[in-house]
């Protein structure tokens, strides 16, 4: 993992602590990084076409071609330069995509065999589209710019166990951080006690707590009381998810892993 | 067809329909009954569009013709009036600009010169949006210049709806523009429009004098619209010194230009010259210098015939020789004098009731329909209506021609504002806050410069 990450760049700005983080793990893991700016084109596809019939057809493609145009340019002139500054060195890849997001950085995955994607909070874009949810490799939520010294592992259902301890086993090696695991029980399944169990038996792993009732809420206190730096997190449902996120948003700035 | 398609359908006809039956006042001819049905069944069209606005102007211009309220001769001399000409050649002059990067350098030239602080920023905004509608119509203008202000924000980091410098600076690009557009006649189709009115009633106003009455309104409204926007979005500390090296970066992209571009710049400003200037010196309509000024910039290289095949919007002027065709008929059949009649009872005859009736009709009716199609509809009430009050009727259209212009409020009020908006830098509900105060603010523009500048210039 994190061998080929990808980290995305839309208009909205530079997600700076991505950025620093994606070049800590290029130098931990030796990971390559590939920053890439993505235009959602399809913005401007019909402006004009609302009000009133007075524009040409001429006068909506030129304002279209021009609008992506400036963004390319931005990307080549200021924003690439504003990249190498803040990693200190020349991305290894710096690229330019076209496209409606998400589906064009969910393309950009495949096409660049990445293995993970590092996002950042606040990315209105990349929330308002749910990139994360969508993503079929894991995504990293950079929330803070602060060393990784406390990862927690949540684990809700066994059949992620491998995907996340691993992913988890390996950020602490990388990171030298601590690891703590907790199990997140589904209060609607009857065989809990057996699939902790098995997960115990076979990953040699101790779970520090069970949770049984308000996970979301669980693990923000616990987030907030252990003070972890980084939560490694399967997905737990959209909505399960997304307020999670909220959660953190407000409390603890606390970045997550999420592996689908 | 859904049912509020053909809603949009059936409610201008049967507006229509309801006119046509309503029993026929006193004073008022069969004529100008029918043409008040056209007038209602053109107001639901131009709000509702359930036709473009081309199609619209052919249907308002037979329409009177097939209920028999005017004759074919008058109908079609209406719409072959001189003024559809000069809107065709204004339109070609404006499109050449496009190949100048006249627009570009103006822009961040403003930009530069303002560059010292976000609040002047905004300002150099308007003011370049406003200087370039001079000469062409604002929504060429703002397809322009909104990617050179992206250009900017992207490379000053600024993030989309979270800055109100750029809130500030994409609002008023779109209101700059909207106020530069009254400045000359080649700002937007309705000021030739209320010229091609006001001349067929025997009044001639040319470029000149077009200036003389609309620049003081221009002038201080761009100042108080940007009061406005820089109290309704204070800008936040921005890097102007990065805002200054991206702007240095784009101006020193624009290739320095070569004998060509020189040449239509050049044309262009003697063309600009010919309006001001010839109709000074020698009797000569502004339609055959806007024609004149055509020929010339094809001429020069500015434009190909392929070129106006895709840039002339043919569907603004069909609406345009159908509106003014309309206006016409509304006039001839005695239908604005009869209403004029009774908006006087609603004055009392009162000059300052007429005029801020006149601008606030005007101002509410642009916020919903095209500009062009507002003041067509408004021009011949205008004008009666002042003669009715025993004002000059040529301040009553010339108040529907430049309220007409200011539509601040809505995305769809104008295609500069929708344009501005899908850069992404504001929402709706931005614009609609500076735009009520903006709308408040220039009616109160207008009503001083009419009773202190136009009073002084001998207009009343």
């Amino acid at each position: 993992m994190f061998k080929r990450l990808l980290v995305p760049v839309t208009k909205e700005g530079l997600p700076e602590m991505a950025l620093k983080r994606s070049a800590e793990l290029s130098a931990s893991v030796g990971s390559k990084v590939i920053i890439s700016y993505f235009i959602d084109d399809t913005l401007y596809e019909g402006v004009g076409d609302q009000v009133m019939h007075v524009l040409t057809e001429h006068d909506k493609e030129m304002f279209q071609r021009n609008m992506v145009r400036t963004q390319e340019q931005v990307a080549k002139r200021i924003i690439k330069n504003n990249v190498i500054t803040i990693l200190g060195s020349r991305p290894e890849e710096f690229v330019i995509r076209k496209g409606p997001i998400p589906e064009t950085i969910l393309g950009a995955v495949d096409e660049f065999g990445a293995d993970a994607l590092m996002i950042e909070y606040g990315s209105y874009d990349l929330l308002k589209y749910r990139v994360m949810d969508r993503s079929t490799v894991p995504v990293w939520i950079e929330r803070h710019d602060r060393p990784i010294k406390r990862i927690g592992l949540f684990l809700a259902d066994p059949r992620q166990s491998d995907r996340l301890i691993d992913a988890a086993k390996a950020l602490r090696s990388a990171t030298n951080a601590s690891l703590r695991s907790y199990f997140i029980a589904d209060p609607k399944a009857e065989n809990t006690e057996e699939a902790l169990e098995g997960v115990v038996s076979s990953r040699r792993i101790r779970f520090e707590q069970v949770i049984k009732e308000r996970p979301e809420s669980s693990i923000r206190e616990i987030v907030h009381e252990k003070k972890l730096d980084l939560i490694v997190i399967g997905h737990m449902g959209k909505k399960g998810y997304f307020h999670l996120r909220s959660g953190f948003a407000r409390k603890r700035p606390c970045s997550v892993l999420l592996i689908n | 067809m859904d049912t509020r398609k053909a809603a949009k359908y059936a409610l201008p006809v049967l507006l229509l329909l309801i006119v046509l039956v309503l029993p026929r006042p006193d004073g008022l001819t069969y004529e100008g009954q029918a043409m008040f049905g056209v007038l209602v069944f053109a107001a639901a069209v131009f709000i509702l569009q359930p036709i473009p606005l081309g199609l619209a102007g052919i249907v308002v211009l037979i329409l009177p013709l097939l209920l028999g309220a005017t004759t074919v001769r008058s109908t079609f001399q209406s719409f072959g009036n001189s003024a559809v000409f000069f809107l065709i050649g204004a339109f070609i002059i404006a499109s050449s600009i496009e190949r100048t990067d006249l627009h570009r350098w103006v822009s961040l030239v403003f930009l530069k010169a303002m560059g010292s602080s976000p609040r002047l920023m905004v300002l150099g905004t308007m003011i370049s949006g406003a200087l370039l509608s001079f000469i062409m119509p604002e929504h060429g203008v703002i397809i322009l210049i909104v990617p050179v202000l992206t250009y900017t924000l992207l490379g000053m980091g600024i993030v989309p709806l979270k800055s109100n410098l750029a809130k500030g600076m994409m609002i008023g690009a779109a209101y700059g523009c909207t106020i530069g557009s009254l400045g000359t006649p080649l700002g937007g189709a309705r000021n030739p429009l209320t010229i091609a009115f006001l001349r067929l009633e025997g009044i001639e106003v040319d470029f000149l004098r077009w200036m003389t009455l609309s620049l003081p309104i221009v002038i201080l409204s761009l100042l108080a619209v940007w009061l406005v926007l820089i109290l309704v979005f204070p800008p936040e500390r921005a890097n102007v010194e990065r805002a200054r090296s991206v702007i240095v970066d784009e101006l020193k992209q624009i290739p320095s230009p070569g004998w060509r571009k020189k040449l239509i710049i050049a044309v262009l400003a003697l063309i600009i010259a010919m309006f001001i200037f010839l109709p000074q010196l020698i009797d000569v309509e502004l339609s055959i210098i806007a024609l004149l000024g055509a020929v010339m910039i094809f001429i020069a290289g500015g434009m190909r015939w392929k070129d106006v095949e895709e840039r002339i919007p043919w569907g603004i002027i069909l609406l345009y020789g159908g509106a003014i065709s309309m206006g016409i008929h509304l006039a001839d059949s005695g239908a604005a004098l009869w209403l004029a009649d009774k908006v006087i009872i609603l004055t009392s005859g009162s000059a300052l009731l007429s005029i801020l009736l006149m601008i606030i009709l005007t101002k509410i009716l642009t916020e919903f329909m095209s500009n062009t199609a507002a003041v067509s509809i408004l021009l011949p009430i205008g004008f009666a209506v002042f003669i009715a009050s025993g004002l000059p009727p040529e301040m009553g259209s010339m108040l529907v021609g430049l309220s007409g212009g200011l539509a601040f409020m809505f995305l769809f009020s104008t295609p500069g504002n929708l344009i501005s908006y899908s850069s992404g830098y504001f929402r709706p509900r931005d614009m609609l806050k500076a735009g009520i105060i903006a709308n408040v603010v220039t009616v109160a523009i207008i009503l001083v410069v009419v009773y202190t500048y136009w009073k002084w210039i001998g207009v009343w």
